[in-house]
């Protein structure tokens, strides 16, 4: 298993008590763990996607001019 | 660092293979840029959700499971936060559709996030395409 050094901030490691070494270790590596399978569900939903380049554009033209529509009537 | 994102930025994200979700997905972990986006960008999008669908093929929870996802990575910010930078941003925008981002990009003094070829050509310093903010969260400097 590959090893990190990780500094805890001093204020974190006061909320969190006397927290053993380990602990840290646990604790890290399970919020790593979420984090990334979180990241690689998007990524498997993402690469079945068949958005286009074209239609990605056209897409967010009409909500970037949408909005651009908005901000000029706040401004009369 | 802050970063201005745009429309052309969340919709590419839902593209296979496309940088800008590698941005979201490296920032949630190294947050290194704070994003911000004028306010309505979700409405606006939410307003387009059929049309996504047909596009993407997503189910439509799928789409949300994306979507909340990239939403969670941004604050919106109220339009009249940055109205008083409209005319010097209409002077200073390609087109009126970039617009709202480059007033809220003068307003804080930050830079635009956006895979906008037209956008990045008019304004080089103020914009950072995906691939640069990649490079950034990798630990390089912009180009």
């Amino acid at each position: 298993m590959a090893e990190l050094v990780v500094k805890i901030p001093e204020d974190i490691g006061i909320e969190l008590g006397k927290i053993s070494k380990e602990d840290w270790q646990l604790l890290f590596s399970r919020f790593l763990r979420r984090e990334l399978e979180e990241i690689r569900e998007i990524e498997s939903i993402v690469s079945k996607s068949k958005l286009t380049e074209e239609q990605a554009k056209e897409l967010a033209d009409e909500v970037s001019l949408a909005i651009a529509k908005r901000l000029l009537e706040i401004e009369k | 660092m802050l970063l201005v994102v745009d429309a052309n930025v969340v919709f590419s994200a839902l593209m296979r293979r496309g940088k800008p979700l590698k941005v979201f997905e490296l920032n949630k972990l190294l947050m290194k840029f704070e994003f911000i986006a004028p306010e309505f960008l979700f409405f606006e999008v939410g307003k387009r959700v059929d049309k996504i669908l047909k596009f993407t093929e997503f189910s439509k929870e799928e789409f949300i499971r994306v979507f909340s996802f990239i939403k969670r990575e941004l604050e919106l910010i109220p339009l009249e936060t940055f109205e008083d930078k409209i005319e010097e941003a209409k002077e200073k925008s390609p087109h009126l559709k970039d617009m709202p981002y480059v007033a809220l990009s003068l307003k804080l003094d930050c830079m635009i996030l956006s895979g906008d070829k037209g956008l990045k050509e008019c304004l080089p310093d103020r914009v950072i395409t995906p691939s640069e903010a990649v490079e950034i969260l990798f630990g390089g400097t912009a180009s």
